[in-house]
């Protein structure tokens, strides 16, 4: 279905918002030196569209990090989330969603945090404008630019933005806050599709200059790649700090804690790391995964083997947010390079 | 919409010493809780934390549930501490569990070790209650490090005397009382006379047991998709959500625990 598509000034997309915004909690990125992180505004106007993605994955507010799952016993509460606008967030944030819907919302049981969560959540994505030295979204056959996942997107060109709805409360919010905007006309398609061509370029040139081509080309017998050096050398330079399982927009994996309160119990669910030493360890201390290397290993494995099996798909967006958070500057491109 | 992380209040209504490191925990859940034999649950201790559980008791009662509990962990320490009337939490059931239908016209050959027949004493007591008779005849292997570390010392005496039954019993280590088989669990399947070809082997025990165990019944000439294993692996959510009991392509919690050999022969980390 093809929606539509207007062009807007900055003022504008401001304009749409600010409309989208009322009532709602809004999460966006903002600079800071050279970094963007994702923030709670105070004004609007302090939000940057963000030429590349942010520090943090867009999980950290759908998923986050530490979530409270109420009291027990007692009668049980409706589980509500916010309203919430998300703006600024690029394609490799909204690949989460192949996974964590799938994981979350997918099967027997549905995770109702995660869906009310999913479900309020207004977003607002843009293209990436430019690339950071670690992306290599190209590799997994994705793109720089949103192609879906989103309610509205934003596409910067020359003297302003289009910005296409993806979704009929994208529409709406449109037609509510863009009226009067005109429709894209072909140049200015036209200047959109250039710019996209001449991302994924850059990002494929930063592919290939790592020696990589794409994920599809590439040999896939992970699970037949228990026993490869890889793992060992690079476990050398692994600190065990599970930053990588942290920042990945496609790690799930969490923990149930249990809190005494004054009046009974509070529930919380904590995201936990497979590179932390106890992650699989059982009660008597047999561990399926005692060294380092079994556990880096694992995480790849997970990405790489699981997901493929279970979604066709690697469980990965190309952030390259891993290697940049990694103490021990375990490069996700060169272990892919080696393996695959 | 029902959240599917959250604890039914139970109460601890008794406690039984079964060795001086296991326990057999009776709860009363405040809404009965339907399971199927080798189905597990998630045991909270309030405030503290939980961890997963296979009952002990007979699927055909919903009101209490068995929980048969070696003090190993952080929250089975605790849990040994509790006395009758405290209250805990459990969620569930989750998992796979045995597929009686599959045993049905089979000899069921069941070999545990420890407290790994917490379980299997959950089975048991489905093939004895089984409606339709389908089970004629079933052969219990079990050992323990010790006389004393035999959990179930009333009930194998009287399973003992079942008919559908043969028991053979063994300990690592004998003492001054102890007049049975003395050595590891696997010595007793040589004692056993069964058509490999219509029986179904179930094994739960610690995991050096389960290698042992998988590796003698492969050499007995059991085929890999007649070897129904337990896995015991760390789970959290129960729901296959969270991650920690990954299997290769597998969730412990969700595909399992309750594996047929063939499926997870291979993959790394099963026997740790």
């Amino acid at each position: 279905m093809s929606k539509k598509i207007v062009f807007a000034s900055d003022k504008a997309l401001l304009h749409i918002i600010r409309g989208v915004a009322k009532g709602r909690e809004v999460w966006g990125l903002k600079k800071d030196n050279d970094e963007l992180h994702v923030v709670r505004p105070e004004n609007l106007e302090d939000l940057d569209q963000g030429s590349y993605r942010a520090v943090e994955p867009i999980k950290s507010v759908l998923f986050p990090a530490r979530e409270d799952l109420g009291s027990w016993p007692g009668p049980e509460k409706e589980i509500e989330a916010p309203g919430r606008l998300l703006v600024g967030f690029k394609a490799c944030d909204l690949g989460t969603f192949d996974f964590l819907d799938h994981v979350f919302l997918a099967g027997d049981f549905v995770d109702p945090f995660y869906k009310a969560a999913r479900e309020n959540a207004f977003i607002i994505s843009s293209d990436c404008t430019a690339a950071k030295e670690v992306c290599f979204c190209t590799y997994l056959s994705r793109k720089p630019h949103p192609e879906k996942g989103y309610d509205l997107n934003v596409s910067p060109i020359d003297g302003g933005n289009l910005i296409e709805a993806g979704s009929e409360a994208g529409e709406q919010a449109l037609k509510e806050f863009g009226a009067g905007l005109s429709e894209a006309d072909k140049e200015r398609l036209a200047a959109r599709d250039t710019r996209r061509a001449e991302m994924v370029e850059l990002v494929q040139g930063q592919v290939k200059e790592a020696g990589l081509s794409t994920w599809e080309d590439a040999s896939h017998d992970f699970d037949k790649k228990f026993s490869h050096p890889v793992w060992h050398e690079q476990a050398e330079k692994c600190v065990e700090c599970g930053a990588c399982n942290f920042i990945c927009p496609t790690c799930h994996c969490f923990l149930l804690c249990e809190l005494e309160e004054k009046e009974g119990f509070k529930r919380f669910k904590n995201w936990d790391a497979c590179l932390y030493p106890a992650f699989a360890r059982v009660a008597g201390g047999a561990n399926p995964r005692k060294r380092r290397s079994e556990r880096l290993r694992n995480r790849f494995d997970k990405k790489f083997s699981f997901f493929v099996q279970e979604l066709g798909i690697p469980a990965c967006t190309g952030c390259g947010r891993c290697t940049e958070a990694c103490a021990g500057e375990i490069d996700i491109k060169e272990v892919l390079r080696k393996v695959c | 919409m029902l959240d599917p992380y959250r604890p039914v209040a139970a109460k601890l209504e008794r406690v039984i010493d079964e060795t001086p490191n296991i326990k057999t925990f009776t709860i009363k859940p405040e809404q009965p809780i339907e399971f199927r034999t080798g189905q597990f649950v998630e045991l909270a201790l309030p405030g503290f934390g939980e961890a997963p559980f296979t009952p002990s008791s007979s699927p055909s009662v919903s009101e209490r549930m068995d929980l048969t509990i070696m003090d190993a962990g952080s929250v089975t320490s605790r849990l040994h501490k509790l006395k009758a009337g405290a209250m805990v939490g459990v969620r569930g059931p989750y998992g796979a569990c045995y597929p009686l239908d599959e045993f049905a016209g089979k000899t069921v050959l069941i070999v545990g070790g420890g407290v790994g027949l917490a379980p299997l004493r959950s089975l048991l007591f489905a093939l004895f209650e089984d409606a339709k008779g389908r089970f004629e005849r079933i052969v219990l292997c079990y050992g323990a490090r010790s006389p004393q570390d035999l959990v179930y010392k009333d009930s194998l005496k009287r399973w003992g005397e079942k008919k559908q039954l043969e028991l053979h019993v063994s300990v690592d280590v004998g003492d001054d009382t102890w007049t049975g088989k003395v050595g590891v669990v696997t010595i007793l399947l040589d004692d056993v006379q069964i058509d490999i070809k219509k029986t179904a082997a179930v094994a739960c025990g610690p995991p050096v047991m389960m290698f042992f165990a998988t590796k003698k019944l492969l050499d007995m000439g059991f085929a890999d998709s007649d070897i129904y294993l337990s896995m015991e692996k760390n789970m959290s959510c129960g729901l296959g959500k969270c991650g920690h009991c990954r299997l290769g392509p597998y969730y412990a919690c969700k595909d399992g625990p309750v594996f047929t050999y063939d499926k997870i022969k291979g993959l790394p980390g099963i026997w740790d």
